[in-house]
């Protein structure tokens, strides 16, 4: 925590001073932007200021000895640049990376995509040969748009598409407007725009369950973002009398996009999979049983106990969102847990006073 | 009344028309369904309602018989197809107008061909087909609340709003709810399963997507249905034509693949159904079993035109011989010993089981029935798990020797088994061999109507397999030789993608080679190909794309959009894949490439070519069908150049032939040796005259030719007309100086040579001035117009493929050239000569591999043109070269296909960033893992495991239940492992003793008495007193592993009771081993005893006679101990009053068997006293226990120093276990067998269990700890975070892929490329990429800050090797960096990106032009990349730099277009 508000920065706050960009003192990154001094105020070139008003805790000093070549370049670009600062123009922390130093925005309501992101977004529009992905989460956010070219996704059945113009008119029967769907960063342009695709068949559509909309930032990389969260955490402890369908494990699945869109949907039970005849000699192939279990799921009537705890972790997110904590499967399991202990109705959880003393424990 | 009549129906039809343009705009054919049901909906809604207010019911009578009538007319809208009508057109039309009628038929057309409407049919039949549930729903787009429904279909609870007649009613259609159940499937799945079922390149015709009804089905239900979900013989019947005919065809015909929807074409209809095959194939089998009668025909013919195919091949009807595609005959050996590896496996299995089943009467006593038949089970499983934990070793062993043991080539099965169906479903192997038969030539056509691609030219056999194989949408593995014609494969597919309107790639080793094959793909091709390289990208949307492997690679890594659209990806001489350097990246790309890619692999012949087809298969889950042939459209021979003469060691497919060998060893002595060769030989030393030091004084002289050999060679081969020739030498300045000895030859006619130089003229065009003046064209100009071309690396890239083209075009009549020339493009001389066949390959010299001499004599041969390929190989010393090697090399089998696959930065990285694949993943599919993952999977092991761990669990349970039988054992479990401690304390020490042999210093020599403990099946004793009767000696074992196992009379725990038929049925007696015998009522045992079962030795130690117990000999020849008289008895009790000294004195094993005579008494009294002693000793340990024996004392002459040191600690810690081991309460427990037995049979279980999911997991990957630690580093340096996730320096890792990453990213945070101007970094950057050894110092005349930089580079990469090696890897830290640093070219580059022309920064360095060049074509991709990079971190500066950088390096003769791309 100590650490996190001495790296905290605001927009036009110094974050170092060098005599040059070449003088290899550091390395412009994200957030910030350099400001060459005009008149050499200070002597002491090497040094380096901090931040702001701030104290010593936290010092990027400058270290410009040491190099045989440094002698020799400060004669050479004295002539080309004067004295540099390295300001931040964003309201961030301050990452620094060998000699690189980039402001990460604590503004969450602004998604920044990476390679490699999962993304949850709602379809608004179809032309182009794309989908027009909108991936705005929170409610104050800036709009942002995804593109989702035709040619990133994966055709039902895991087929390859043919380069026609009939599947170009064929579209909407993918994705429709309001549709929701998750899928994979596959490149960021260099104006921003993110470019999508469903690499996988685990990308797709998503029905049968509930969107939840976070601001990005609470949403934190991670190695799996199709988290699931196991039935055995709803069960109250000795209380066994909670019947689960036999047919469902109970299990919840949380996709967890990083612009900020959760999804919450029951798990697809595994029995499924049995009987949809996984038989891995089979000439049907794996991408179509994927395909029809999904559309089983889509078309198969949730339980009203699943429905509840659905509803729970949804609440439980929300119960994050309100008190602006992290979200990943361990604070959800356990607000949800919490809130089982309390006994908490689902409704009721977030009610502001529940949602202070639900996420207490979580918050510590 | 028509008039008025005429009006209204204009209007309405209007109204649909207009309705109809809107359907058709929006959904065109393979339109969005929903919406056109929607729209179909409403139209039926419109026109009732319109009926309803405004015309009589009769009149909308009328229409409907107007709608019903078929149309006569064919113009199909928007390329829809009209199903065939059954011509029983209504002829009472002429009632209306002729406007209405084309109104009505226009919509009609429109209607039925949206599927609307079928064409002959009511509208009550419309409704007649099965309506996915979905349609009840109305869409949320939708403003209507009703929908319109055939009233037989109504769903349960729908509301009917109102009933419209005619079995029409309309409903709300909020009453129909979604909880109709699944039966019927919901709208996606409908698109979607068309989708697949049109698109799915199983089928390999592209079908148009007709939505809607169809008529076929309509009638089928009519006709009562019972066709259920499946396609009748009809539909089968109208599929299969429609296969058979060209789509296009199929189309204007209007024959069409009909299925119900929701119907995969999967389950009913195969590929048998559609082309006839199963039948075909059974008959060409049954013809082929009696085909040693049958000659057709027709086959003579075939043989004939191939003369190799005769010598070797099957004359039956079957022209698709074995032989013929595999000469190297490995079918044979494989399934050999697949067979009998597998008969031995299940004989052991099942002698353990039978082993099993009647031990358990043994040992009835201490166990009640219940418990010997589960114990069974448990023991069973055991020794299954134990069986197969055997076998991933042997297998694995198995399959480096040959191929895969387990690949049944269905080829040789019994007839039977090729039911291909079932056969599909029981499948062991992928890589399938089996041909498709054809008989004549005609079948070829007859089963490929509609080629996608017809070649002027009858194809080969093989050629046509490939190409049947690709029809059907299936992998190929096709290994010829080079010049056999595989790229008629590869052509193929690309005409087959262009069909089906997806992409192929095409996919080659080096970028050479993709240059050649895109111009020759455009040639064939036309505008639809296009070609990426790292510098390159000319027509990216192209059906066919032609690329390296690398930029497949990162295609896949990125997941690029191409990917989803490519049906081919061609795979141009595979065998690439051993290249250490870059063979993984083959790897690689198989297996991240989507599963419904086909695969098409060309490559060499290699041995292993099915396993290797077996893992792709295994990776891709899909069958690889394997072609290979050894057969040459035109065969070589092969000779020795000496004295200038050829002399024919190899012809076509006989034999090496030693005689001509021998006649050119002869010509090339001396006249004088030839003599004296001569006298040798008379005087009887027949055979080779090769003294060994003459062989090695000649090599050089092989090696070196000099300019009067070459050139009276060049006359020879002119003189035979054996031109065009291309002479191999395995260094680039071997061949230019070849190339200039020949300066006086001019091979080429005035007329050629002005098409050479007109040639040269144009290709000198493309450069500057300047660069037309360089040392190196004019000189390559000035020789090709001789007719002599040099191709080596170290050309430019332009003069080299001059050459190439000119050496197509038959201009060059002498080619010089390094074995890249091999590699790839069809450029076949009529002769090929090898300069030497010594090469070096990197690290040494040695003699060239059988595969590598293959694809380079190869080249000789020109198909159509000559009828004999010559191969030539010069021997220019006193000796030809070594026989034995000359004839491996010539006939030996090729190079195996191996696996390089390593582990790298980049991989790991970019797997990390995403989430659906996973390095461990990669590990576990790459082809170095495939022999244990199989064997895994094969043993079932996870079968077993799962059985393990449940009976595991039931095991635990039940021991848990009996815990109160265990009286006074309660620490049983505690104590289990303590005395498991003690034995592998024990065996530790024992087994470390006997290393020097003999008794172990007198720890194990007979007549000591031990205590053992063991648990056998049949007996188990614990702490079980026994005296050595035989002392350690090593066998070796089935397994062949070799233990040291001593004998030993073992006193058996109380109680035990032997089943007396048993030991005599085994005719044993005392003397044997597993002997039982009775003595003082009890029953002891000799045996064989590992060291491991002994539990300690003691201190005491008594005289015996050993051969008592046990004879040596016994065991090999049983007939000596047939001498005994006493042999049958059955125990020791009748023969006690015997000599009674005997046994005492005799002593030792050396004295001969038959020396000594012990009579029975004798015999039993020693078997007395023995037997009280361990009876002594066993009452001794349950009270105070036995003392134990210093082994320190024993072991004295064998330790020195540290180990002594630890020996003895070892011995002390022994010895406190024992202590512990006797302080447990149930040490003394009188029934403690059992219960050791119980937990000793569930421990085991649990350690098997354990082994097995080690097994299973990803720990047990080869690669792991490499991941491991190579993760560890990545953490170390920041790359990824301890989660795993990549952070911001791995991702500008990611970006590059040109050279080791890691230092170009360290380089990047350390901001060295910010403070050098764009023209030192490009200098800096090339010392990453330049790869030839250089030993050059820095110039003094470059900046100060590039030496520094350069420096600081050179210590980056130090300490990256560092790192690297602290995380346990091997890597020397100097020479990391010396090896990824070569600063060879860190001034010429430099100088050249400040602008100094090409030909003086030639004179700065040796190093030859051409790889000036290509170092600085890489540069700029990787100035490319680091520019990714900058835009990643975010440092618009560093991005301005890289891309002036780019600029600076970017002109001339550098970047001077391919002569095959423009």
């Amino acid at each position: 925590m100590e650490s996190i508000i001495h790296n905290f920065v605001l927009p036009g706050q110094v974050l170092a001073t060098s005599n040059s960009e070449t003088d290899g003192g550091f390395l412009r990154g994200h957030g910030t932007y350099i400001e060459i001094v005009q008149d050499k105020e200070s002597d002491n070139r090497h040094a380096t200021k901090a931040w702001g008003n701030d104290q010593s805790n936290y010092n990027v000093v400058m270290q410009t000895d040491g190099d045989d070549a440094s002698n020799q370049e400060d004669d050479n670009d004295t002539l080309k640049t004067g004295p540099q600062r390295l300001i931040a123009s964003l309201a961030g922390t301050v990452q620094r990376v060998n000699k690189l130093i980039s402001v990460i925005p604590t503004s969450s309501s602004v998604y920044t995509g990476q390679v490699g992101d999962l993304i949850i977004g709602r379809i608004i529009g179809v032309g182009g040969s794309r989908w027009k992905v909108s991936l705005t989460c929170s409610h104050n956010g800036s709009t942002r748009e995804g593109q989702l070219p035709l040619s990133g996704v994966n055709l039902p059945g895991g087929v390859q598409r043919i380069r026609t113009s009939e599947d170009v008119l064929a579209m909407r029967s993918l994705y429709k407007e309001g549709d929701l769907v998750s899928c994979e960063v596959q490149n960021v342009q260099r104006d921003g725009t993110l470019i999508l695709h469903t690499r996988s068949l685990r990308y797709g559509k998503l029905e049968n369950g509930v969107l939840t909309t976070v601001p990005p930032g609470l949403v934190g990389r991670r190695k799996n973002h199709f988290c699931t969260i196991e039935g055995k955490v709803f069960e109250k402890e000795g209380a066994n009398d909670m019947q689960i369908d036999d047919e469902e494990g109970g299990d919840v699945d949380v996709y967890l996009g990083l612009n900020g869109g959760i999804w919450i949907q029951r798990k697809i039970p595994s029995e499924w999979e049995n009987t949809q005849g996984m038989d891995r000699d089979s000439r049907v192939p794996l991408a179509e049983t994927l395909q029809k279990l999904r559309q089983r799921h889509a078309s198969t009537r949730v339980s009203t106990l699943m429905r509840e705890r659905i509803a729970r972790v949804r609440n439980a997110v929300e119960c994050l969102r309100l008190v602006q904590y992290q979200i990943c499967p361990e604070s959800i399991e356990s607000v949800v847990r919490a809130s089982l202990m309390a006994d908490v109705r689902v409704g009721h959880m977030i009610c502001p006073e529940w949602v202070v003393q639900l996420t207490e424990g979580t918050r510590q | 009344m028509t008039c008025r009549f005429v009006n209204h129906y204009q209007l309405i039809f209007e109204c649909i028309k207009q309705h109809l343009d809107k359907i058709i705009s929006q959904s065109v054919i393979g339109g969005h369904r929903q919406k056109k049901r929607e729209d179909e909906g409403k139209q039926q809604n419109s026109m009732a309602s319109i009926s309803h207010q405004e015309l009589p019911q009769a009149k909308l009578q009328t229409l409907n018989e107007l709608l019903q009538k078929p149309s006569n007319s064919r113009d199909v809208p928007l390329g829809v197809t009209m199903p065939d009508d059954d011509g029983s057109a209504d002829k009472t039309n002429t009632r209306t107008q002729t406007d209405i009628k084309e109104a009505i038929q226009s919509i009609q057309d429109a209607l039925s061909s949206l599927g609307v409407l079928p064409p002959n049919s009511t509208t009550q039949t419309v409704w007649k087909r099965s309506i996915p549930f979905s349609l009840y729903q109305s869409p949320k787009t939708s403003q209507s609340l009703t929908t319109l429904m055939p009233l037989d279909r109504l769903p349960p609870n729908a509301k009917i709003y109102r009933n419209l007649g005619d079995g029409l009613v309309e409903v709300w259609t909020h009453s129909l709810s979604v909880e109709r159940g699944d039966t019927s499937r919901p709208l996606q799945g409908n698109l979607s399963s068309k989708l697949v079922e049109y698109t799915r390149g199983t089928m390999g015709v592209r079908r148009p997507f007709r939505p809607g009804g169809m008529d076929d089905e309509v009638d089928e239900d009519k006709d009562g249905g019972g066709v259920g979900d499946y396609l009748s013989e009809e539909a089968i019947k109208r599929a299969r034509d429609g296969l058979t005919k060209d789509t296009k065809e199929a189309w204007m015909d209007g024959t069409l693949i009909t299925a119900p929807p929701g119907v995969s074409f999967e389950v009913g209809l195969s590929y048998e159904d559609v082309f006839g095959v199963s039948d075909g194939e059974d008959v060409a089998r049954r013809k082929r079993d009696d085909a040693a009668e049958i000659v057709a025909d027709d086959t003579l013919n075939h043989d004939t035109r191939n003369p190799t195919l005769l010598g070797g091949s099957f004359p039956g009807s079957q022209t698709f011989d074995k032989r013929y595609f595999d000469d190297d005959s490995l079918f044979g050996d494989s399934s050999d010993d697949s067979s009998s590896d597998e008969d031995e496996e299940s004989v052991e299995g099942d002698g353990g089981s039978a082993d099993v089943g009647d031990q358990p009467s043994h040992v009835s006593t201490t166990k009640d029935n219940n418990d010997s038949a589960e114990l069974d089970d448990v023991d069973e499983l055991l020794s299954d798990i134990h069986d197969t934990l055997q076998s991933p070793f042997n297998q694995s062993r198995k399959t480096l020797d040959s191929t895969s043991p387990l690949i049944h080539p269905p080829i040789k099965t019994e007839r039977g088994d090729i039911n291909s169906k079932k056969d599909l479903a029981a499948r062991k192997s992928w890589a399938v061999t089996e041909y498709i038969p054809i008989t004549a030539t005609t079948d070829f056509h007859t089963l490929l109507p509609n080629p996608a691609l017809t070649f002027p030219f009858e194809l080969d056999d093989f050629q046509k397999q490939a190409v049947l194989r690709l029809e059907r949408s299936e992998c190929v593995f096709l290994a010829a030789h080079t010049s056999a014609g595989k790229t008629v494969c590869a052509e193929y597919a690309i005409a087959l993608a262009m069909k089906h309107c997806t992409r192929a790639i095409y996919t080659s080793p080096i970028k050479a080679l993709s240059n050649q094959k895109y111009r020759d793909f455009k040639n064939k091709f036309g505008d639809d190909v296009g070609l990426i390289t790292g510098d390159m990208q000319i027509g990216a949307d192209g059906s066919c794309l032609v690329m390296t492997t690398e930029i497949l690679r990162s295609m896949l890594y990125r997941g690029a959009d191409v990917i989803r659209d490519i049906e081919w990806v061609i795979f141009d001489e595979v065998h690439y894949i051993n290249d250490s350097e870059r063979g993984v990246v083959w790897e690689e790309v198989i297996i991240m490439l989507p599963d419904y890619v086909n695969l098409i692999f060309l490559s060499a012949t290699t041995p292993n070519t099915i396993e290797f087809s077996e893992w792709i298969g295994r990776t891709k889950r899909k069958p690889v069908h394997v072609i290979r042939t050894g057969y040459r459209p035109v065969p070589l021979s092969h000779n020795l150049w000496a004295g200038l003469k050829l002399h024919s060691i190899l012809e076509g497919r006989d034999g090496f032939n030693p005689k001509g060998y021998a006649e050119a060893s002869k010509s090339l002595l001396p006249s004088s040796a030839v003599k004296a060769a001569e006298e040798k030989a008379k005087g009887g030393a027949k055979g080779k005259p090769t003294p060994v030091p003459v062989k090695h004084a000649g090599r050089p002289g092989q090696q070196q030719g000099t300019k009067q050999d070459w050139l009276s060679l060049a006359r020879y081969l002119e003189r035979e007309g054996l031109m065009p020739t291309v002479v191999f030498s395995f260094s680039k300045k071997k061949c230019e100086e070849i190339a200039n000895m020949l300066r006086s030859l001019d091979l080429n006619t005035a007329a050629e040579r002005n098409l050479v130089q007109s040639f040269t003229i144009q290709t000198v065009a493309r450069l500057s001035p300047a660069d037309g003046k360089l040392p190196q064209v004019i000189a390559t100009c000035e020789m090709v117009k001789r007719g002599i071309g040099v191709h080596h690396g170290g050309l430019l890239p332009i003069l080299k493929e001059m050459v190439e083209i000119l050496f197509s075009r038959n201009l060059i009549k002498v080619l010089f050239a390094t074995e890249t020339f091999a590699m790839g493009v069809n450029m076949p001389a009529r002769s090929v000569v090898f300069n030497a066949i010594r090469k070096h390959d990197g690290v040494q010299f040695r003699e060239l591999q059988p595969g590598e001499y293959t694809q380079m004599a190869g080249r000789a041969g020109r198909r159509g043109l000559d009828k004999v390929g010559t191969v030539i190989i010069c021997c220019f010393g006193s000796q030809p070269p070594d026989q034995v090697i000359l004839r491996n090399m010539l006939t030996g089998s090729s190079t195996k296909l191996q696996s390089q696959f390593r582990l790298t930065f980049t991989m790991i990285l970019n797997l990390l960033r995403v989430e659906d694949m996973s390095v461990e993943g990669m590990i576990k599919r790459s082809f170095s893992e495939f022999a244990t993952q199989r064997a895994l999977t094969t043993n079932e092991y996870p079968k077993l495991l799962t059985r393990g761990s449940k009976t595991l669990l039931k095991l635990d349970e039940e021991f848990q239940k009996d815990a109160d039988t265990r009286v006074g054992a309660e620490d049983i479990e505690d104590y289990y492992f303590a005395s498991k401690d003690v034995l592998s304390a024990n065996n530790d020490l024992l087994s470390y003793m006997t290393t020097s042999g003999g008794t172990a210093g007198g720890a194990l020599a007979t007549g000591r008495i031990v205590l053992l403990t063991a648990n056998r099946k049949q007996i188990q004793y614990v702490r079980a007193p026994a005296i050595v009767v035989r002392a350690p000696l090593v066998v070796a074992t089935k397994s062949g592993s070799s233990e040291p196992t001593i004998i030993c009379m073992v006193l058996l725990p109380e109680g035990f009771t032997s089943s007396e038929e048993d030991t005599q049925s085994k005719k044993l007696k005392l003397g044997d081993l597993n002997f039982i015998g009775r003595s003082s009522d009890r029953s002891f045992i000799v045996q064989e005893v590992k060291l491991s079962e002994i539990y300690l030795v003691a201190s005491v130690k008594i005289k015996v006679d050993s051969k008592i117990f046990f004879q040596e000999g016994v065991k090999k020849a049983p007939a000596m101990t047939t001498s005994n008289p006493f042999a049958g008895a059955k125990t020791m009790k009748g023969r006690q009053d015997d000599d009674f000294f005997g046994g005492v004195t005799a002593r030792g094993m050396n004295a001969p068997s038959t020396s000594k005579v012990t009579t029975v008494s004798q015999e039993d009294q020693v078997v007395n006293e023995v037997m009280s002693h361990l009876i002594k000793t066993e009452a001794a340990e349950k009270q105070a226990g036995v003392e134990i024996l210093d082994l320190r004392d024993c072991a004295k002459n064998m330790r020195q120093g540290s180990s002594e040191v630890e020996f003895r600690q070892a011995v002390d810690q022994m010895e406190r276990r024992v202590m512990t081991v006797r302080s447990y309460q149930c040490h003394n427990h009188p029934n403690l067998e059992k219960h050791y037995a119980t937990v000793d049979r569930k421990e085991t279980l649990r350690s098997r269990v354990m082994t097995l999911r080690h097994l299973l997991s990803n720990e047990s990957l080869q690669l792991f700890p490499d991941f491991l630690q190579r993760k560890a580093l990545l953490t170390e340096l920041g790359y990824i975070d301890e989660n795993d996730t990549v952070c911001l320096k791995g991702r500008v890792a990611c970006e590059v892929n040109t050279c080791e990453s890691l230092i170009v990213t360290e380089m990047v945070f350390e901001g060295m490329l910010n403070e050098l101007e764009p023209t030192e970094i490009v200098a800096l950057l090339s010392a990453l990429l330049f790869q030839e050894k250089s030993d050059e110092d820095l110039d003094s005349e470059l900046p100060q800050r590039l030496v520094s930089s350069c420096e600081r580079m050179r210590g980056i990469a130090i300490y990256l090797g560092e790192k690297q090696k602290g995380c346990g890897l091997p890597v020397d830290p100097l020479e990391f960096a010396a090896t990824s640093l070569k600063m060879g070219l860190v001034h010429v580059v430099y100088e050249w990106a400040c602008g100094v022309p090409f030909s003086s920064i030639c004179e700065l360095t040796d190093v030859q032009e051409g790889s000036i060049v290509r170092c600085i074509t890489r540069l700029d991709e990787l100035c490319r990349e680091v520019r990714n990079c900058s835009r990643v971190v975010g440092n618009p500066t560093l991005y301005r730099k890289m891309e002036a950088a780019s600029e600076a390096i970017k002109r001339d003769i550098v970047f001077a277009s391919s002569l095959y791309v423009a």
